[in-house]
């Protein structure tokens, strides 16, 4: 659950560094088209950078089998680099989320946060820390990652206890620093669409954010 | 053979009883000595500490980890974790996966009880299956839902529950709490982990991996204080001090022999005496190997001890030889009444000690046995030919001692006896095993940082070890002695072929019915599509296999040394239980109550010994010197060493464990002989002044003492006790027999 949730944190920042993503490989050949994206990657890792906060709100689509037809959620979720904080709240048709604050995590109960059962893992922390700071070489011993006209495939290398078959991310053609959708694909077809909007990078806070 | 065979033959016996010593040494080199405490312990409390030691967590590494706050603490445990597990030092724990919940609700059926049967009977209700389709649909929207959706198909109706229940009923009562695969201390600020050893199994295995944690500790920061327990730590402290100490006390043991001899002996041929240890030791190590198939390593270290008993005899027989004039036949033939009585004396009393129910203490006795029976055989054939030179024979010193008027006597004898008394009657004894395991400073500081936070978790619970002669039979008392949890989520083959069967007679057609209408109704309410639920209906027509392995959550059965198996559950320590597991016939064991029936058997051991020590000797004096007065006499120097033992034990508040019985039967022995030197020597109205020189006794007790009392320099505990016993004991002997019971024999002049 954390690696998803790190995963799509990941995803979100990730479209802010895609501003400057070039639109057509520059050759043809493998070698060069390994060394575009390295290119690319390193210009994720320095765009990245430069965001210490974020805040955007978000739909979601659930296409299940369990559910008779797709189900739409909404919501918001709000980031800030120093101190490791982020807030991913749903506000309907629930009122549920978490929030992790440093090294600390907690459930979101119609606002109120409650303390989740059990030892933080370090381990997350430091995925989350990988994901943040976009550390390509981390990231590559868990995904294949592969680069797109306007998007990233995240593809698991490891098929034991396998949630997803690949994540999508669709950067926003209006901002490069803006995410436009992420889609979670699951073994048996079924998926997961969140779209994000009205989103503002390195603004002020409210105070009660991580709160 | 008779004396003059040995005078002939003097070098060539000597040579062939030193080819034999170096021959048991070369054998000797290849016997392991066992450095565990089992052969220490009491046999009537033996199994308890057996089974504790047997116990799944017994085993563990317990990393303990304490910080300011609970949060540093938290982190840091967490670092120590990933550190241990990347450089390889311990098993990586059991992490229970995304899919663990639904493992759990697979395995309900072979754990389905007839109380489980009860509550699933109340779940089937309108108003459950609504609010908990509700809730399943609520977490499918959520972030969680990912992961939740296998176990919502699986189980809608949240069966799950019941077997969350049956692993957190483990722990219920005990408060102990578990949480993240950490033990928390109350206040959050000290965290343990519990981690297998993934090293190799050997003492160098076990200081590899000290070294390599105290290095991992250290950098966890300044605030933060690391440290593991457990036995591999028992081993490290245990087999280091031991070793360092026989290396310490067998050095120092050599330099106090050596003063002993310039002060005393002062002749090249008395160095023969020093041989003894070299010559005896070997081959009595050896037949106490042969006899108990093992050895302890706290015997070898023994090894100083019979070292400096066993010179008593050359000792006497070297200077009646000096003194006396005596050529070695006369000698050996004046005082051989005198040394056989010695080595009886001796050796009843350690055949008291034989009667204990303690391993060690019986290799004790062989070895002791053995060895003085060897020393004596030296002292009475092999050594007094190289005695008759007269290279050097002014150069012993003379002595003179006076002993005490006999009001004195009387008035330090009776001040002796309360002092004593109050002594022992006030002594702290310890009934505690930790007190048999040396550790550092360092050590018992950490332990206490461990008790200081898990103390009450620790007082509060206690294990109850169910057997079986096999795994299943185990499995199956355990279940026959109602109550205990483990039982819970580990059913015995039995029990699992009656709680699958009750599943399917739960789950019949008209009940399984009932439950897809319910189901249906409100997925239709809700937006859940009921055709999802299929492996739910699959699993209670047709429940799968058991595949749950609880064991790699908690493996709660030990296998014991005999074959048989034990499982353990840990218990609230209250009457109760430990009634309902004595009707059951299992073993309940409290860390109190361990404590206080090894307190209770080391008592009636020291009890046993001194008994029958006193008892075995004064019917051997008696029958030797058939006079009850001077018999009596002969046991004045122990009885007043004995108390001023006890008296110092209580002054200087020294904390006794077991290893002292040891030593009761020793200066039971020790005092004795002294005692029979002196009424030997002033039964024969002075004629035998020359053969019993005061320098004899001096020299004899100061020797042992010099391979005995540097027992006390010792560090470890047992060692330690075990010296410092002998230390005041060995003293107070000599003082009395020198000074204090010549007051109450006919002549109290002991010159020269």
């Amino acid at each position: 659950m954390k690696h998803l949730l790190c995963a799509l944190l990941l995803l979100v920042s990730a479209a802010l560094w895609a501003r400057q993503a070039p639109q057509t490989p520059p050759q043809n050949t493998a070698a060069a088209q390994t060394a575009a994206d390295d290119a690319y990657a390193q210009e994720i890792i320095s765009r990245f950078g430069a965001v210490e906060t974020l805040q955007s709100k978000f739909t979601q689509e659930k296409h299940l089998a369990l559910l008779t037809e797709p189900v739409e959620s909404k919501g918001a979720f709000a980031f800030s680099k120093k101190g490791a904080q982020l807030r991913w709240e749903y506000t309907e048709p629930f009122q549920n989320g978490f929030l992790m604050d440093g090294g600390k995590t907690y459930r979101l109960e119609k606002g109120v946060k409650k303390t989740v059962k059990g030892v933080m893992s370090r381990n997350t922390a430091a995925q989350m820390l990988v994901w943040l700071t976009f550390d390509l070489k981390t990231l590559s011993e868990t995904y294949d990652i592969s680069y797109f006209e306007g998007g990233v495939t995240l593809t698991p290398k490891n098929d034991k206890n396998r949630l997803l078959d690949k994540i999508t991310v669709w950067f926003a053609k209006d901002n490069p620093q803006a995410l436009s959708e992420i889609r979670m694909d699951e073994p048996g077809g079924d998926y997961t669409l969140l779209r994000f909007y009205d989103t503002h990078i390195n603004g002020p806070l409210p105070k009660d954010a991580f709160l | 053979m008779n004396g003059s065979f040995f005078i002939r033959h003097k070098t060539g016996c000597l040579c062939a009883v030193l080819a034999c010593a170096a021959v048991c040494g070369a054998l000797l080199t290849r016997v392991r000595p066992d450095e565990t405490i089992h052969a220490m312990i009491p046999a009537a409390v033996r199994e308890k500490v057996e089974l504790f030691e047997h116990s799944p967590l017994n085993k563990k590494i317990f990393a303990v980890v304490s910080a300011p706050s609970a949060e540093e603490a938290e982190t840091a445990a967490q670092t120590l974790r990933e550190n241990l597990e990347e450089e390889h030092l311990v098993r990586a724990p059991f992490a229970p996966g995304p899919d663990f919940a639904l493992e759990l609700f697979y395995a309900l059926p072979p754990r389905f009880t007839e109380q489980d049967a009860r509550a699933a009977e109340q779940i089937l209700s309108p108003e459950y299956v609504s609010q908990k389709m509700r809730e399943n649909y609520e977490n499918l929207l959520s972030m969680e839902g990912l992961l939740l959706k296998p176990l919502i198909s699986a189980d809608p109706l949240g069966l799950t529950g019941m077997m969350t229940r049956k692993l957190a009923a483990l722990g219920t009562g005990t408060g102990v709490d578990f949480k993240g695969g950490f033990l928390i201390s109350p206040d959050g600020k000290t965290l343990i982990g519990l981690y297998d050893y993934a090293g190799e199994d050997s003492f160098r295995g076990a200081v590899e991996f000290s070294a390599r944690f105290t290095r991992l500790a250290g950098a966890l920061g300044e605030n933060v204080r690391a440290f593991y327990l457990g036995g591999l730590r028992y081993t490290v402290e245990n087999i280091s001090v031991i070793r360092a100490d026989l290396w310490r006390v067998t050095a120092l043991a050599l330099a106090a022999l050596a003063a002993v001899f310039f002060i005393f002996l002062r002749r090249k041929s008395a160095l023969l005496i020093y041989l003894l240890p070299i010559i005896i030791l070997p081959p009595a190590a050896l037949a106490t190997y042969a006899v108990f198939g093992g050895i302890s390593g706290i015997t070898l270290g023994f090894g100083s001890v019979v070292a400096g008993l066993s010179a008593d005899y050359s000792i006497y027989l070297f200077f009646a030889m000096q003194k006396g004039r005596q050529s070695p036949q006369e000698a050996v033939k004046r005082l051989k009444k005198h040394l056989l009585c010695n080595f009886m004396t001796s050796s009843l009393c350690f055949a008291a000690l034989f009667c204990s129910s303690v391993e060690l203490f019986k290799q004790i006795a062989v070895f002791s046995v053995t060895g003085l029976l060897l020393a004596l055989l030296l002292a009475l054939y092999i050594f007094p030919p190289f005695w008759t030179d007269a290279d050097d024979t002014a150069s012993a010193p003379a002595f003179t001692v006076r002993a005490l008027p006999k009001k004195w006597a009387v008035g330090i004898a009776c001040a002796t006896l309360i002092f004593g008394a109050w002594g022992a009657a006030h002594t702290n004894f310890s009934g505690d095993v930790e007190d048999l395991n040396s550790t550092s400073a360092e050590f018992k500081a950490q332990k206490a940082v461990f008790d200081a936070a898990f103390a009450r978790a620790s007082a509060d619970n206690a294990l109850v070890f169910v057997k079986g002669s096999s795994l299943e039979n185990a499995l199956e008392n355990n279940e026959a002695a109602a109550g205990f949890a483990v039982s819970g989520v580990l059913p015995s083959a039995h029990a699992k072929r009656e709680n699958t069967a009750r599943w399917n007679d739960f789950w019949n057609a008209p009940r399984t019915q009932y439950a897809r209408l319910l189901i249906e109704e409100e997925s239709a309410k809700t937006g859940l599509n009921p055709a999802a639920f299929a492996p739910f209906w699959n699993q209670l027509k047709n429940p799968a296999e058991d595949a749950f392995d609880f064991t790699q959550l908690y493996n709660p059965v030990a296998k014991l040394k005999d074959g048989a198996f034990a499982v353990v559950n840990m218990v609230p320590n209250t009457p109760e239980n430990e009634a309902a597991a004595n009707r059951a016939g299992a073993v309940f064991v409290s860390g109190a109550g361990l404590k206080k029936e090894l307190l209770a058997s080391v008592r009636g051991e020291a009890v046993r010994i001194v008994f029958l020590s006193l008892l075995f000797n004064l019917a051997a004096v008696f029958l030797v010197l058939k006079n009850l007065r001077e018999t009596l006499f002969c046991f004045v120097p122990v009885v007043l060493a004995g108390c001023f033992t006890f008296g110092c034990f209580w002054a200087f508040g020294v904390k006794v464990n077991l290893f002292v019985l040891v030593f009761l039967p020793l200066l039971t022995g020790l005092g004795i002989d002294y005692g029979i030197f002196q009424v030997m020597k002033f039964r024969s109205g002075g004629r035998e002044h020359a053969v019993y020189p005061p320098a004899a006794l001096w020299t004899a007790g100061l020797s042992t003492l010099a391979g005995f009392g540097v027992l006390a320099l010792a560090k470890h505990g047992v060692l330690f006790i075990m010296g410092l016993s002998s230390f005041l004991g060995i003293c107070g002997a000599m003082l009395a027999a020198q000074f204090i019971l010549p007051a109450f024999l006919e002549d109290k002049t002991c010159a020269r």
